[in-house]
């Protein structure tokens, strides 16, 4: 059935040999027996038209191969085909390879933004520099200006100081946009990458062969199938009649690995991908995808894009699941518990967190974090207790562990390295510094090198997951004074000769993939290469030509260093021209720690897109960052943080000895809802006068002040012989839901109160205060909840049922627990947690609503039940609703009713 | 007119499946030459694709047009081993029927009464016997165990098992080597060097011209294709937004004979008179709740 395809290709397939290798530089490699069969395929084949399809099925093995395959193919025999998805797909591979954009795929950075040639008349940076020095002249001659008054001399003094301070900014200003426009002559790629194709395996020591033995071990199958044997022998024996024995078939064990990938500096994700391949090497079924932060999007190079850990989940169910990286992302900030997103690892039955943090500095998080893993550090040693725990799961004990695997935490400061390394991998570390950017290939290729030098294997996993622990190593980068310390560890021979080493292995890489002269990244290539050549002083007869290079270069803004800067300084210290980077050099390198802080305390590590102009004039901006895509956010936004403005709490409530109360302007709406359950109609209008409501829901802080005082009315979980006490009864009705202690819990909302203790509350405040307390009536509080008489909202605070999350504990994002008020938004009138976190008791009997119009209703005059509304944490969204109506008998307690009181004037 | 076939007395005739005729099937370029790759170098065809690209009716297909009689199919499951594609010995059978001797009528039952052939040992014995080439199609490989793929390699190589049980050796000639068409749905890895030995083609969901020329093949004459095609592949598009799963051709062509039946024309997706029966028609197509609450929920908006 040789049927003709119908788009025929027009060139002979002489180029052949050339399309493989385009095919291999996209990271499809053909195999000697693949080879075989293409050319076989080749050798049959006539027709030239047919052989993209018929060169496709020996050459791929996945659809996206294919796609790529297609593509190439296309591309080189110039069939002008418009590709079907024309926008640039995201694909987190691109962060692999960041000497990226190729050729006509101008990615990023996007071109700086071009500025008007300005006027060549009066510069307004000459006038800046003029206005500075001026201004600090003049401020100091106003001190010699004789008969001033003296406030007026100050104020002179202030004003021509913030004159001066201006001028300084419109120099610095100008200086920026000047370099920049010397770098906006500069093409793309716009950074020097260390990229040194290093095929160097890690010595991954004895424990690896164990370790690969011990994942290996098969499973124990689920499914029995007869033991013929086994059934012939046992028939035999009891005398023929028949007796079937059966075994289980046992299945190979699978393993799929999560690496955090936040930054492609960290040392670790390399490790751990080495790790990751030595293991498939060996034959361990294993499968891996990387992620950054947060866990909940991973990606691998079958998912460039992206796929979310539920589709994971349900793929690689049966697998045993291992994350590496602090996986801090899992804590909630504020409470401290897991976030509730965490729950889909519960499909795997197997699941350990290998850690990067050393076991010396654990703490409250490993705990809640053991609580869904298997916790262990992410060394050889904690790799080979992962099966034993997977086996035996009730022997885990993070505590021992933490006690058991000593692991302490290293400071990355040149004195803290001697006490934990010895002096060969202190050497590779400092060794390390002698480059600006601290680079996986780089640190392997230095340690090479000084393994020869020390007659010693350095490259061992367990040296590097040690060095890995450093934050240099995590970060990409060491803070000048640091390098500057640990290249002084160095002895000159030694260091003259790792120049010297930087110089072939920078000039190896131009050979082998060069880039455009014109490109800002060839400059930062030639500052690199000038200074590394200056240094080893295997120059010395082009010296002058290279400090000349360098501080051209410099000048023109090009990324440098202090190394390349000294380089130039020190020959001549009197030299009275100061090399331009060298002015900002101070202000850099407090800017860098400063944002290092900032880093840090910023909960987010998506790297930022730099803009090149910015990087150059003043490298605020830290120094390895590469043009990369941003990863995909997860689709999932409402799990997403809360602001961090939402953590702080309405009111310091310790020192407040009454429930804070907000202003309720009355007016009319209409109460219940058309939507709603029966007992929510009929809608009708009602009229509520001006009261004062809680803005949060009664305290455990401030109920048990009343209960002190009047040693009544305790909460149920507090109530001494109460099978739901928290410490002796038997039951943990509110012990599970954090009520397990008395103190420490003083913002959580009061629960375990009867209508009839939250009523004694009110009449208690009344009496203290001379003020007249008591519950809201169920109109006072839907009318509040609801926002008043405008714009009603369905829920407190919003009518989206997705932006719930936002506003309200409920069932969705409570973890199935109350949580301390006030940490959720507030709705228009500034009331918290109207919907959700807990019920709360209003003043009426429950009864079916009136029909017509009513002002100020107090429900029915008797009944059964009392009314409670507003929804808890564990109800769904539906029972948030502000026109929901809860009720229950008045003398009943549970760990999901509180109450808010109201005051009138 | 809607379709009530309960208020009619008798049940009616059961119509012939165009869906299934491997007769109409249209395997697309790609596919027919990575057939004739595999062909030519006796390699096992993978083919991947989501599910209802026509996977497993392009085995059908090929056995159709090359008159190889029906396919044998082995359907792997997580608990396949290598051995199972070619026989079965029923152990237990096997003992009772031999504690049970005296009492059969019957006691001229052998051995190989007991061993039940698979897939690939009936398409050995095929050839060896009945002197003629078959297909043998492996559906959804990468739901076996996964050393499975490994472990058959040899044997899909050279194409020989022995039955111990009955101390009986088979081999297919060279000349009769069965085609093997694997399938998969493309979610887990094959480890590498059994995808290295296979001719591999990815099945794409057919797009526009390609999705027509597939549904005239089987529906020829039907009316406004190109506007049936144009909202099918709009609902495809909500199915992907929703994250549920996508109808494929056969429910494509499920639904145009559906909307047949319920006398819905093409003209009548513009005016909002016969939503009750384009409603009705969606059941065909969505596969889940989610779906079909959206597309009612766009209908009652229309």
């Amino acid at each position: 059935m040789n049927l003709t395809p119908s788009t025929p290709y027009p060139s002979p397939p002489a180029a052949f040999p050339a399309l493989i290798e385009a095919l291999e530089q996209k990271g499809i490699r053909l195999s000697a027996d693949t080879w075989l069969r293409v050319y076989r395929m080749l050798e049959k084949n006539e027709d030239p038209a047919r052989l993209k399809l018929l060169l496709c099925p020996l050459i791929v093995s996945s659809p996206d191969e294919q796609t790529l395959f297609y593509e190439v193919f296309d591309r080189f025999w110039g069939v002008n085909k418009i590709p079907e998805t024309p926008l640039p797909k995201k694909d987190f591979f691109d962060r692999e390879k960041p000497q990226l954009p190729e050729e006509g795929e101008n990615i990023l950075p996007p071109e700086p933004p071009r500025e008007p040639d300005l006027p060549r008349m009066p510069r307004p940076y000459v006038f800046g520099a003029i206005a500075a020095l001026a201004g600090i002249v003049a401020s100091l001659a106003v001190w010699f200006i004789p008969d001033l008054p003296m406030n007026l001399r100050l104020l002179l003094q202030i004003f021509l100081l913030l004159l001066a301070g201006v001028g300084v900014w419109i120099y610095r200003l100008r200086q920026r946009k000047l370099v920049a426009r010397r770098i906006e002559a500069k093409e793309p790629p716009w950074f020097w990458n260390i990229d040194l194709k290093i095929r160097e395996r890690l010595d991954f020591g004895a424990e690896l062969p164990i370790l690969a033995q011990q994942l290996r071990r098969r499973l124990p199958g689920n499914h029995p199938h007869l033991n013929l044997r086994a059934t012939i022998n046992e028939t035999l024996r009891s005398g023929g009649a028949l007796s079937l024995r059966y075994d289980y078939r046992t299945r190979p064990a699978e393993y799929l690995f999560l690496i955090d990938q936040t930054s492609f500096a960290d040392h670790r994700r390399h490790l751990y991908e080495m790790l990751y391949k030595e293991l498939l090497h060996n034959n361990v079924y294993a499968e891996r995808f990387f992620y950054t932060d947060d866990l909940r999007l991973c990606w691998n190079e079958k998912h460039p894009g992206g796929i979310s850990l539920e589709k994971i989940a349900l793929r690689y169910a049966d697998y045993r699941l291992i994350i590496f990286g602090d996986a801090w992302k899992m804590i909630n900030p504020v409470s401290g518990l897991l976030m509730n997103w965490t729950q889909v690892f519960d499909n795997w039955e197997n699941r350990a967190l290998m850690t990067s943090r050393p076991t010396a500095a654990w703490g409250y998080d490993e705990l809640r974090l053991s609580e869904r893993f298997v916790v262990l550090p992410g060394n050889p040693e904690g790799l080979l207790q992962v099966i034993h725990y997977f086996e035996e799961i009730k022997k885990y004990n993070p505590r021992v562990v933490r006690d058991t695997l000593i692991q302490p935490e290293i400071e990355a400061t040149v004195a803290g390295l001697s006490q934990y390394f010895n002096p060969s991998v202190q050497t590779w570390i400092a060794a390390c510094a002698i480059y600006p950017e601290v680079n996986w290939d780089l640190t392997l290729y230095l340690g090479e090198f000084l393994s020869g030098h020390v007659k010693e294997n350095l490259l061992t996993f367990a040296n590097l997951v040690k060095i890995a622990q450093l934050s240099w190593f995590r970060n990409g980068r060491m803070p000048d004074k640091d390098r500057g310390d640990l290249l002084n560890t160095l002895n000159k021979p030694l260091r003259l000769t790792l120049h010297q080493k930087m110089v072939d292995a920078l000039e190896e890489q131009f050979h082998r993939s060069p880039v455009p002269v014109v490109s800002a990244a060839y400059s930062e290539f030639r500052l690199q290469l000038a200074v590394h050549k200056l240094e080893s002083g295997n120059f010395e007869d082009k010296r002058k030509d290279l400090q000349h290079e360098i501080k051209t270069l410099i000048q023109e803004g090009v990324k440098n260093d202090f190394i390349a800067i000294q380089s130039v300084a020190a020959p001549s210290p009197l030299d009275v021209v100061v090399p331009e980077g060298l002015r900002s050099l101070a202000f850099t390198a407090a800017g860098t720690t400063l944002a290092d802080r900032l880093r840090k305390l910023i909960p987010s590590g998506k790297p930022k897109q730099v803009k090149p102009v910015e990087e150059k004039s003043d490298s605020e901006s830290p120094e390895n960052e590469t043009p990369q895509p941003e990863p995909p956010t997860p689709d999932n936004t409402e799990a997403a943080e809360p602001e961090p403005t939402s953590f702080v709490s309405p009111t310091s409530r310790q020192t407040l000895p009454l429930p804070e109360m907000v202003f309720i302007k009355g007016g009319t709406f209409d109460m219940g809802s058309e939507k709603g359950e029966d007992r929510e109609k009929p809608i009708h209008k009602v009229t509520v006068s001006d009261f004062w409501l809680g803005r949060t829901a009664v305290t455990v802080g401030e109920y048990l002040r009343f209960c002190e005082a009047s040693n009544t009315h305790w909460p149920e979980w507090l109530e001494e012989g109460s099978d739901y006490h928290f410490e002796t009864g038997k039951d943990d009705y509110y012990r599970k839901r954090g009520y397990n202690k008395r103190a420490g819990i003083e913002n959580l909302p009061i629960v375990g109160v009867s209508w009839d203790n939250a009523v004694a509350y009110c009449n208690w405040l009344s009496e203290q205060t001379g003020q007249k307390w008591r519950l809201p009536t169920e109109a006072e509080w839907e009318y509040a909840a609801g926002g008043g008489s405008a714009e009603r909202t369905i829920y407190a605070g919003t009518s989206d049922e997705k932006k719930l999350g936002e506003y309200a504990w409920y069932s969705s994002n409570s973890n199935s627990q109350t949580h301390p008020v006030g940490q959720k938004k507030p709705n228009r009138l500034g009331l918290y947690d109207m919907s959700g976190n807990v019920w709360e008791w209003c003043s009426d009997w429950y009864g079916d609503y009136p029909s017509s119009d009513i002002s100020d209703p107090q429900g029915p005059d008797s009944g059964s039940y009392r009314v409670y509304r507003g929804g808890s944490w564990d109800d769904d969204a539906t029972f948030c609703r502000v026109a929901f109506r809860g009720y229950y008998t008045p003398d009943f307690r549970f760990n999901f009713v509180g109450f808010r009181p109201t005051r009138t004037n | 007119m809607p379709i009530d076939h309960y208020q009619q007395k008798n049940l009616p005739a059961v119509k012939p499946d165009v869906k299934n005729d491997p007769e109409k099937y249209k395997p697309s370029d790609a596919l027919i030459n990575a057939l004739n790759v595999a062909l030519e170098l006796n390699m096992p065809l993978l083919l991947t694709g989501e599910p209802g690209t026509g996977k497993t009716q392009f085995a059908h297909h090929i056995a159709h047009r090359f008159g190889l009689g029906k396919v044998l199919v082995f359907n792997a499951k997580t608990t396949s081993i290598a051995s199972d594609l070619f026989y079965r010995y029923q152990a237990v059978k096997h003992f009772q029927y031999i504690q049970n001797i005296q009492h059969n009528s019957d006691s001229s039952k052998s051995v190989e009464d007991f061993i039940e052939f698979e897939a690939l040992g009936k398409a050995i014995r095929i050839a060896m016997t009945d002197k003629k080439r078959s297909v043998v199609l492996i559906d959804e490989i990468d739901k076996a165990p996964r050393d499975f793929p490994n472990d058959i390699l040899n044997e899909l190589e050279n194409l020989e098992f022995s039955v111990p049980e009955m101390d009986q050796k088979f081999k297919a000639p060279d000349d009769l080597r069965p085609i093997i068409i694997l399938t998969s749905n493309s979610e887990k890895n094959l480890p590498a060097p059994f995808l290295r030995r296979c001719a591999y083609v990815n099945i794409d969901f057919p797009k526009g011209d390609g999705l027509l020329k597939i549904v005239q093949n089987k529906l020829p004459d039907y009316p406004d294709m190109q506007t049936w095609i144009t909202e099918f592949e709009k609902i495809r598009e909500r199915a992907a937004a929703l994250n549920t799963k996508k109808p494929a051709t056969a429910e494509f062509i499920s639904w145009l004979i559906v909307l047949k039946e319920l006398g819905f024309q093409a003209a009548d997706l513009n005016s909002s008179d016969k939503n009750a029966q384009l409603l009705q028609s969606y059941s065909v197509l969505a596969k889940s709740e989610e779906l079909l609450k959206d597309l009612a929920k766009k209908l009652s908006e229309k």
